[in-house]
């Protein structure tokens, strides 16, 4: 299984009173690994999102299963879960690295609607081909 | 692909015929013996079958030509091998001698040692090619080939798949194929066919490799040999665009034959593919839940929420269209209704949807459900795709509405919640501009904007809006108020066109046995023009519905009616009810007459102020205060209304005599009653007896009790049915007695599909 994995090193600003990563950067980082995947795989999409194309988040949710640091390593792992009509189901793996293990502290998981602006209402439009093509190579 | 070449059916004519003689190598046993005995059937040519087999000694080969013999077909078996180059001269030489010049060949030869591709060598190859690819080139050899005007030769669908330990045999398929269009090219006025099948099931190499069961468990569908022979002729008999065609059942998705799929539109119901053999087959999944499907909270029974029949109708239509890519609407023929689909309250159920292709223009359609594992058909229909058909032609012609009437019925405060489940989107009965207990026209809102389906979700309605179709079903309820009516099935629904807007549906009564009703319905536009025609709408009562606490006026008329002819059998009346306001009593009764008989019969007043009608129907009209009953029907017809009032024991006496008050407490008691709303059926039955000319001390008899408050008198022929009702504004409770003679040989039923006032006599 092929997963598509952002890089992150935690910082101070990420981190709460008690020096822990407080738990919405983790959602955050779920938005930062879907753009660069975009960027990397699927960039025909992005002029797309100036011109009515809108990918809009369904669900979003995070499971929180050990704490992170400042200065810890985290590597985010997204693949697709599924693809159905218009909507993409995508999971996270958030694992911690150190100088060589690697251990999991999350799980997320995220739905996105492809949608089109038309005026005022939002109406559901087909996955753009380059885009399910890109997440083809990532599927479980 | 069979079906992709549905538009090229001219031209049907078999190239062989009587005089022929066709040569089936392969021939005595398996696929080819099959199709040889139905193309020898179908043409009346001669068989030379070739095998290796001995028929002495081979019980098979000996049973297939008993059948072939059997069937009347001139035939010859040699033994020979195809492989063999002098033995097939000989024994094409041997067949020749008997039947006649060969004109026509099957090349069904083959085998297949399945090997791993590892360990195969090239003697196993040459092996396998010997039969398929030599045998052709040695039969061909010992043939006059311009005297041929059809060769067939069977190959495989493995020549193009591939299959594990069939390299040498997918080989051998593919060269037979080759050589068969190279023989075409050569001979373009002989009709070459190379077929190349997938495997069978019950005969044939699959069966004998024992292979069958563990194809099926990839995806992959036996052909049956009925369905094998059929295709063969098919394609025999109609000039093919191809040379090769590859004839299968579902052959799974081998990454080495990959089919050209369209992409699947964006529509609720096509949410998941499951197989899709464009042209041919297509079935899809859909998961349901409240969420994604709101109208499933607007269609709750009994605390069960059902996938409603128009959403049924929307995804066979979604399904049919992506399968043809058709744009234009299906017609749905033969619509059946066989099961609800339950849809869990909390959680997913999967609904599946299916189509395949039938013939040109037409699709069956099926809908399934995880509820049932998916084994059982809850909708099925088929459509079809019409290709140039003719002007709309109208059921009737609908009378112009000059100015809107609507009759004293509320659907929303009385039917919607009481006699009508549904609720919210389903919510669309305006009003009635007609009701009677066969036959109503009522007026339909437009939709609102309230989304079918889920955010984000496909919105796209193929049929157009289901809320008002489905309200069509809810007018004809109004017609049938003590039971809950439910669809089952449609014989044909065409839709016209696709609008927004109000809409007037007309629906008459066809035929009723039992708890089934027939219907047929007309939909038009606020113009009068035609939106949608029902021919054959099913209907069944599966319950009895709670009588109102108080019944609006215009639903009474239909309950009466609907009432009598089930208590007393063969009786046909018609009732209406008018609730009066400050008209007159006698223009009070021509209304209530005038909603029975329509407007263009003639009523006549005799002197003592009877309604009388040209005809040898015989009417009635009674009246209590501001309320007007009137009936009509064949024979003798009467009826009358009283408010149920308190009297003293002396003043029913004088009323009713003795005799009658005493039966009158008999009622009371039995129906456990007040002894003034018996006395007042009593009071009724005198009535009706009075106004059908019988005297007034003639004997009267209690026949029998309904459950549901209805008390049958009999006074000689007369049968007088009897029943107490609240209505709305009409004060106290009204009792109401509808007598009808039973005629001995039966009264004959209107057709209620017919206008009233042109009716047969």
């Amino acid at each position: 299984m092929r997963c598509y994995e952002y890089r992150h090193l935690v910082s101070f600003e990420e981190t709460n009173l008690l020096g822990n990563v407080y738990y919405t950067n983790h959602l955050a980082w779920q938005g930062r690994c879907r753009e660069m995947f975009l960027r990397d795989h699927a960039p025909e999409v992005i002029p797309e999102l100036s011109r009515g194309l809108v990918l809009a988040t369904v669900r979003c949710s995070c499971e929180y299963l050990a704490e992170l640091g400042a200065f810890d390593e985290v590597i985010v792992r997204m693949r697709l879960a599924e693809l159905v009509q218009n909507r993409i189901a995508l999971a996270f793996e958030y694992w911690r690295k150190k100088s060589d293990t690697e251990e999991l502290v999350a799980r997320g998981e995220q739905q996105i609607a492809c949608m089109r602006r038309e005026g005022e209402r939002l109406v559901p439009a087909p996955v753009p081909a380059s885009l399910r093509q890109a997440l083809a190579g990532y599927s479980a | 692909m069979p079906g992709s070449t549905a538009g090229r059916m001219a031209a049907a004519t078999y190239p062989i015929g009587p005089g022929d003689v066709l040569l089936v190598t392969g021939g005595g046993k398996g696929i080819a013996a099959e199709g040889a005995l139905a193309l020898a059937r179908a043409t009346g040519a001669s068989l030379a079958l070739m095998g290796r087999s001995d028929p002495g000694t081979d019980n098979e080969l000996c049973e297939n030509l008993d059948r072939v013999a059997a069937a009347g077909v001139s035939c010859a078996y040699v033994q020979a091998d195809v492989t063999d180059v002098r033995a097939v001269q000989h024994g094409i030489a041997e067949a020749q001698h008997k039947l006649g010049p060969i004109t026509a060949l099957l090349h069904g030869a083959g085998s297949n040692t399945p090997q791993l591709v590892a360990t195969l060598d090239e003697d196993a190859i040459r092996r396998t090619l010997a039969p398929k690819v030599g045998g052709f080139r040695n039969v061909l050899a010992a043939l006059d080939q311009d005297a041929l005007r059809l060769v067939v030769t069977f190959g495989s669908i493995i020549a193009r798949t591939g299959l594990r330990g069939e390299a040498d045999y997918a080989l051998a398929n593919e060269w037979l194929t080759a050589l068969t269009v190279e023989f075409q090219s050569r001979h373009p006025a002989c009709r070459c066919l190379a077929l190349e099948w997938s495997v069978w099931s019950g005969v044939g190499m699959g069966e004998r490799l024992g292979r069958v069961d563990s194809l099926i468990l990839q995806g992959i569908m036996p052909i049956h040999p009925d369905e094998g022979v059929r295709i063969l002729l098919e394609r025999v008999r109609h000039p093919q665009p191809a040379t090769a065609l590859v004839v299968s059942g579902r052959f799974g998705e081998p990454p080495t034959l990959k089919l050209s799929q369209p992409e699947m539109p964006l529509q609720r119901f096509l949410e998941r593919k499951r197989a899709y053999y464009p042209g041919v087959e297509l079935v899809v999944d859909a998961e349901l839940a409240p969420q994604t499907d709101p109208y499933l909270n607007d269609h709750v029974v009994h605390k069960e929420r059902l996938l409603p029949a128009v959403l049924g109708l929307e995804g066979m239509a979604q399904v049919a269209m992506a399968l043809t890519g058709s744009n234009s609407l299906p017609c749905f023929e033969h619509v059946e209704l066989t099961r609800p689909i339950g849809v869990s309250e909390k959680g997913i159920t999967t609904i599946r949807l299916a189509a395949l292709r039938r013939g040109p223009g037409l699709v069956e359609v099926c809908l399934r459900s995880e509820v049932t594992d998916f084994h059982v058909d809850h909708f099925r229909a088929l459509c079809r795709f019409e290709v140039g058909a003719g002007p709309a032609v109208p059921m009737w012609a609908e009378p112009p509405h000059a100015k809107p009437f609507r009759l004293a019925l509320e659907p929303g405060h009385d039917l919607y919640g009481r006699m009508l489940f549904h609720g919210g989107r389903f919510r669309r009965l305006r009003g009635y501009r007609l009701l009677r207990g066969k036959e109503c026209v009522a007026e339909i809102e437009p939709h609102d904007g309230t989304p079918w389906f889920g955010p984000y979700l496909p919105t796209e309605l193929l049929l157009g809006d289901p809320g008002a179709r489905d309200a069509c079903l809810h007018a004809i309820q109004a017609c049938i108020p003590h039971r809950r009516l439910l669809p089952t099935g449609i014989d044909r629904l065409i839709i016209h066109r696709i609008e927004p807007g109000m809409r007037v549906v007309r629906a008459r009564e066809r035929s009723r046995e039992g708890n089934n009703f027939i219907y047929d319905m007309q939909v038009t536009n606020a113009a009068g023009g035609l939106v949608e025609q029902w021919e054959g709408l099913r209907l069944r009562a599966v319950e009895e519905l709670p009588a109102p606490v108080s019944w609006p006026t215009p639903l009474l008329g239909p309950y009466l009616e609907r009432r009598l002819e089930e208590l007393v059998a063969g009786a046909v009346v018609a009732v209406a009810a008018q609730d009066g306001a400050d008209r007159g009593r006698s223009a009070n009764s021509q209304l209530a007459l005038r909603q029975i008989l329509g407007e263009t019969e003639q009523i006549f007043r005799r002197p003592d102020g009877k309604p009388v009608a040209g005809k040898d129907r015989s009417l009635s009209a009674a009246h209590a205060g501001r309320f007007t009953l009137a009936a009509a029907g064949r024979g003798r017809v009467a009826c009358d209304v009283e408010h149920v009032a308190e009297r003293a024991d002396i003043a029913w006496e004088g009323l009713l005599g003795t005799d009658r008050l005493r039966l009158a407490e008999r009622i009371s008691k039995e129906r456990a009653e007040d002894l003034h709303t018996s006395a007042t059926r009593l009071w009724n039955a005198l009535e009706c007896m009075k106004k059908a000319g019988l005297p007034p001390d003639a004997p009267l008899v209690l026949d029998s009790v309904a459950p549901d408050g209805w008390v049958l008198f009999r006074a000689g022929a007369l049968m007088i049915a009897s029943c107490v009702a609240a209505i709305q504004g009409i004060g106290p409770p009204l009792a109401i007695g509808l007598a009808v003679r039973q005629v001995a040989e039966g009264l004959q039923p209107l057709p209620a599909a017919q206008p009233v006032a042109t009716g047969p006599e």
